[in-house]
């Protein structure tokens, strides 16, 4: 069941900005960080390997490569076959705007242009009845006229969901003609209704292919055996991952939630709400009784406003992601004063230069590090030697004081004013990912005290206590390794894949047999495992509503019973009269790989000798300042926490890629896997 | 609420098309905040609650009330948009309401989906409820609930949707109470702050512009003749008056725009124009006042048709008020100018959509082809959906060549959609600038006008911008949408 088990398992997260390698080494855990090279992301890789001294490895791998090639506008010109009278479908999407209230707003440019799509006649009806047949001579001329321009053809006609007979014919023919084209149909990669979210998904597709190839046959020359990170948060393999690129949207962020799984299933968390906080972004996850959740619609390249994704601001790729909600604050994040006097916090972000401030890289807005620094949160010395300016923080800040002194019984009335803006701007960047963690869990009708947060990123743990207070949220963890978390994720995940049929009714188990023999055929190609598993989900809402829940399928009627206790718990009430109907039939197939005791520490070593809680000292006593005032707080270094010990805060913690943040009325106490478990 | 709404609503217009918005007032009716999808909601309910405050005139709401109107001449928006509320309660006070507003499909009338093109009074537009108790303790009043679902052709749809909207409000009470008892008092006082910001940040905006007096007119098209809509925008400083005076009087036909569209569409051009990132609630409107005569069509008097004026009276108010704008900023040509809407339905169905076009010509671009412009940006009904809940079948959705003006910039360009009617349908279709293009700016050509016909066997029957037709089965409905005005002289003149 151990998938190349003969060979060194090495696990690299490439990030924006870094590229983090972390392995299993008989003893421990080995990390090597080396800068990202965005323009052969390989290099990087490579570089990394070669530092850790492994020259040839099992590469489980998160990769931006796909990403970055729609951001950047670099990929490889594809053409689009598809139904006659319907060309322009991708260009006019939802023939919404993104933004509603600029005039001066554009659509994200066509990933095909006008004179690569061509309309072909052919015609299915909504019930899968043909009206109109293929034009096979069409078929034809499109593809010679094509060939020599392209890298690839999409092909999605109308209704292929329901009756794919003309998208199969058409891949005969253009196959026949060009056997060395890579084809991608929309009812392969996304077998769902709405024309041009499947069209979409069907051209993403279709560009990264070669991207794709071309990115992992580099690596290959190097490396014998690379998996890779897809963003439902499961792997596949190298041969996999060519054909269906369009999986690796999320890959990056998928193994940060992955990594939260693992950590949940290991310490029996039943709910936990991940939270990754970085330089420009932080973003929240969930998982619930093991499963991390998932959602099936996406934008790549698109923006986010408030956590949301906004409509129309990037392409749709249908697949099963990570559900992340995503918001501008991270360490980066600017400070900013708007027209009518309101403090704002972004969403632009200082970036890696100028950077903070403090950084004395040239940056004159202040950001949320510098605010950080002034409350004397931070050490003045970064890792790596960076120096932190405290002079440079406080004077960007003190220009965006008001002079207005609040009124009489505040707890912050006659504060100096850079100390009351850093302290103003912490909260509402507080408030802003609190939306973020509302998003996944209120917006989907969970009830986020029920929850741990497992905080992480550079910046997670120093936000983490306010995030806490914001939702009454109880109790979180830091882990070992804050920083390098996502990469850790990736050394536990599992193999995954997952599909879509449309349902009819009556044939629901008919259709998920043929799902689950498709699930077992892919995934045995992928290696030898035994203990696969297999989940069946349905879509589901009531007739006329086009909103679905999806709810775990065991039989055509007991999900539908399911479907009407989940739509009270959620919506308040049912609608007995109404129908109910199974739309879209899920299944996913998952196989572990024996991931050994990495996150168990008495079997790594790790743990200090002595169980016993020594008392730790600390380097230094500081005055910092909290929402409640300034006061004397005790500095500790993480490597002196050993388990068992109990501290209250407030205090502060400092590690190597990140600082923990205890304030007062907060408790901090270290596990056995040496995870700081913060509550109040 | 908006997520609830979304998640529990059952017609597409609300569930895909977000036709809706969702509230939050102070005691005394002023909207504080307001999250709307479409902009041609943006601070109706400002207009809306407070008249609806006014027109109650009691103070003895109780825990889980729900008050709904649909009545224009209250709501401020048509009769198709059902607006509700609920007080928000703190220490035994009502401190606050909810409100949620959703457009449904058909509301009764003489024409499946309520927009009559030939209504020449509101009483042909649909059912009005005036302002009456929907729900007490959130428990729905039946026979409110049947004298709805009795009055219209989609009574699933009214029953789902209305529901949904109970659902939202609710969401939005049991969110409020949780922060007032959180915060208390400190709630109220950051609301009046807010109010405050808004004012300031108004202000500080107007400022930045040159004082002065700045007129435009504009057109709208009946069958036989044209309607002036006339404004001047009066800057003084910090202040701004945006006066209709000049507009022509209100007819008897479906444009007429309740004061609330107005204020909606002068507030949605203002804060497109001048800072779209312009937070918005009622302190908008204290240095910013907004005056249309009485009995015009841009504030019609009862029993005036209104259903149009939400749709393309409201396109043509943001047209005219950006028009003035562009004699002091520089701003893009006109964009379609339209909402294209199309009606279809039968005896137990009943099927709208809007239909986008192309945006205006800029000073530095090409307009956008193809897209919803202004006081909408609803989202279209894929055909696949189309074809799988209608008796209808998609047959062309294209973008319409060379339709937008030329100029230095082109304007963008329409749309063109052609829906086949598997049965005998009712069809209706309600749009404009047929007669006259999106204007162009600074030599730029108008953009095409807007087509409509019905093909059948043997004939193309070519359609007025709003008129009502029965169709046959196998008749085929052809709309090509207005191309954006050109910006600057086109390079070959």
């Amino acid at each position: 069941m151990v998938v190349g088990s003969a060979q060194l398992v090495v696990a690299v997260d490439v990030g924006g900005t870094f590229t983090d390698l972390i392995f299993w080494e008989g003893t421990g855990l080995k990390t090597v960080k080396v800068p990202t090279t965005p323009a052969a992301v390989e290099e990087g890789i490579l570089r990394a390997l070669e530092l850790a001294g492994v020259s040839d490895c099992h590469l489980l791998h998160a990769t931006t490569v796909a990403t970055n090639a729609i951001l950047t506008g670099n990929y490889p010109r594809v053409a689009l076959l598809t139904t006659k009278g319907f060309r322009d479908v991708l260009e006019i999407g939802r023939q919404n705007r993104p933004e509603m209230y600029n005039l001066w707003f554009k659509k994200p440019p066509v990933l095909v242009p006008r004179e690569r799509r061509v309309g072909i006649r052919e015609r299915m009806s909504n019930t899968g009845e043909e009206l109109a047949p293929l034009d096979e001579l069409a078929v034809r001329q499109a593809a010679e006229a094509l060939a020599g321009e392209v890298e690839g053809f999409a092909i999605s006609f109308l209704n292929s969901h329901v009756n794919p007979a003309h998208e199969l014919r058409a891949r005969e023919i253009v196959a026949g003609l060009l056997p060395q084209q890579p084809l991608t149909l929309s009812s392969e990669v996304d077998r769902q209704g709405k024309e041009y979210e499947r069209t979409s998904t069907a051209v993403i597709n279709a560009i990264l292919k070669p991207v794709m190839a071309r990115y992992l046959a580099k690596l290959g020359k190097k490396i014998s055996k690379v998996d890779v990170m897809q963003s439902n948060g499961g792997f596949i393999t190298s041969a996999a991952a060519q054909s269906m690129p369009a999986a690796f949207i999320e890959s990056g962020p998928a193994a940060g939630a992955i990594a939260v799984k693992s950590l949940c299933d290991k310490l029996g968390i039943p709910r936990a709400i991940g939270f990754d906080m970085g330089g420009t972004t932080a973003k929240a996850s969930t998982v619930i009784d093991g499963k991390l959740s998932i959602t099936n619609e996406y934008e790549v390249g698109g923006r986010a406003s408030m956590g949301r994704m906004i409509r129309g601001s990037g392409y749709p790729v249908r697949f099963a992601f990570v559900d992340l909600a995503e918001v501008s604050s991270g360490g980066g994040t600017i400070i900013w004063r708007d027209r009518g006097g309101a403090l704002r916090v972004g969403p632009r972000s200082a970036e890696a230069v100028p950077g903070p401030a403090c950084y004395g890289k040239g940056g004159k807005e202040p950001t949320l590090t510098d605010a950080n620094l002034v409350l004397n949160r931070l050490p003045t010395q970064l890792a790596g030697g960076l120096k932190l300016v405290r002079a440079l923080a406080l004077e960007t800040l003190e220009s965006l004081a008001t002079g207005n002194k609040r009124e009489a019984g505040s707890a912050k009335g006659g504060l100096p004013g850079a100390v009351e803006v850093a302290l103003d701007a912490v909260s509402l960047a507080t408030e802003e990912m609190a939306r973020a963690i509302r998003i996944v869990t209120v917006e989907r009708g969970l009830d986020p005290t029920e929850f741990t947060i497992v905080a992480y990123g550079g910046a997670g743990p120093l936000h983490v206590a306010g995030i806490m207070d914001s939702l009454g949220i109880s109790k979180s963890i830091i882990p070992s390794y804050p920083g390098l978390f996502s990469a850790l994720g990736l050394l536990l995940a599992d193999y995954r894949h997952d599909f879509v049929l449309s349902s009819t009714p009556g044939k629901e188990h008919e259709l998920f047999a043929e799902l689950v023999s498709r699930g077992l055929d892919t995934i045995k190609k992928e290696g030898d495992f035994e203990d696969i598993t297999v989940t069946k989900l349905a879509d589901i809402r009531y007739k006329g509503q086009s909103f679905e829940l999806t709810v775990p399928y065991v039989d055509a009627d007991s999900v539908k019973a399911e479907f009407r206790r989940l739509y009270l718990e959620k919506y308040g009430y049912t609608i007995e009269s109404n129908p109910v109907e199974i739309v879209n039939l899920r299944l996913s197939v998952t196989a572990s790989r024996r991931t050994g005791d990495i996150l168990d520490v008495e079997k790594t070593g790790a743990l200090s000798a002595s169980l016993e809680a020594q008392k730790p000292h600390p380097i230094e006593v500081r005055r910092v300042w909290f929402e409640s005032g300034e006061l004397s707080a005790p500095i500790f270094e993480r490597k002196d926490l050993h388990a068992g010990v109990l501290l209250d805060g407030p205090l502060v913690v400092q590690s190597f890629d990140a600082t923990v943040l205890v304030p007062p009325n907060f408790t901090l106490s270290v596990d056995r896997m040496l995870n700081l478990v913060l509550t109040h | 609420m908006g997520v609830v709404m979304r998640n529990a609503s059952f017609s597409p217009n609300i569930k895909d098309r977000l036709d809706m918005s969702s509230a939050i007032m102070d005691a005394a009716g002023q909207l504080i905040a307001q999250a709307e999808h479409i902009p041609v909601h943006l601070g109706s309910m400002s207009i809306g609650v407070k008249n609806l405050l006014e027109h109650l005139k009691v103070d003895s709401f109780e825990k889980g009330d729900v008050i709904a109107t649909n009545d224009p001449y209250i709501s401020g928006t048509h009769l198709n948009d059902m607006m509700m509320i609920s007080p928000v309660f703190f220490n035994g006070k009502v401190e606050g309401y909810v409100a949620s507003k959703a457009h449904y499909v058909d509301i009764g009338g003489t024409i499946p989906g309520s927009l009559s093109a030939g209504a020449t009074e509101i009483y042909q537009e649909g059912i009005i409820m005036t302002p009456i108790h929907f729900c007490r303790r959130w428990e729905p009043d039946k026979e409110v609930l049947t004298i709805l679902t009795s009055n219209v052709r989609t009574p699933d749809f009214a029953r789902g949707d209305s529901l949904a909207q109970v659902a939202a409000l609710r969401t939005g009470v049991s969110r409020l109470s949780e922060l007032f008892a959180k915060y208390g008092g400190r709630v109220t006082d950051a609301w009046a702050q807010s109010l405050d910001y808004v004012e300031a940040y108004t202000r500080s905006l107007l400022s930045s512009r040159a004082s002065g007096e700045y007129r435009a007119e504009d057109v709208l098209e009946l069958e036989d003749r044209d309607v002036r809509l006339c404004v001047t925008l009066k800057l003084k400083r910090d202040e701004l008056e945006v006066d209709f005076s000049g507009t022509d009087r209100q007819v008897d036909a479906p444009i007429n725009a309740v004061f609330g569209v107005t204020v909606s569409a002068t507030s949605y051009a203002l804060k497109a124009a001048l800072d779209p990132d312009l937070p918005f609630n009622y302190g908008f409107l204290r240095p910013v006042h907004i005056y249309a005569p009485l009995g015009s069509i841009l504030n019609p008097e009862r029993p005036a048709p209104v259903s149009a004026g939400n749709v393309e009276t409201s396109q043509r108010v943001a047209d005219v008020v950006l028009r003035a704008i562009s004699c002091f900023a520089e701003l893009p040509a006109a964009s379609q100018g339209t909402m294209n809407n199309i009606m279809l339905g039968g005896k137990d169905w009943a099927f709208y959509e809007t239909i986008g076009g192309g945006s205006g010509g800029r000073p530095d671009s090409d307009g956008v082809d193809g897209v919803q412009v202004n006081m909408t940006n609803t989202l279209n009904t894929p055909a696949e959906t189309i074809e799988a809940t209608y008796p209808l079948r998609v047959v062309r959705y294209e973008l319409r060549d060379n339709s937008g003006g030329r100029g230095l910039h082109r304007g963008g360009n329409g749309i063109i959609r052609e829906i086949m009617l598997l049965r005998d349908t009712t069809v209706t279709v309600v749009g404009d600038r047929m007669r006259h293009g999106p204007w162009g700016l600074k030599g730029g050509e108008p953009g095409q006008t807007s087509y409509y016909s019905l093909v059948t066997r043997d004939d193309e029957i070519i359609l007025g911008s709003k008129q009502t037709v029965k169709a046959k089965a196998g008749s085929v409905l052809r709309i090509f949408t207005p191309g954006g005005g050109g910006y600057g002289a086109p390079p070959d003149t």
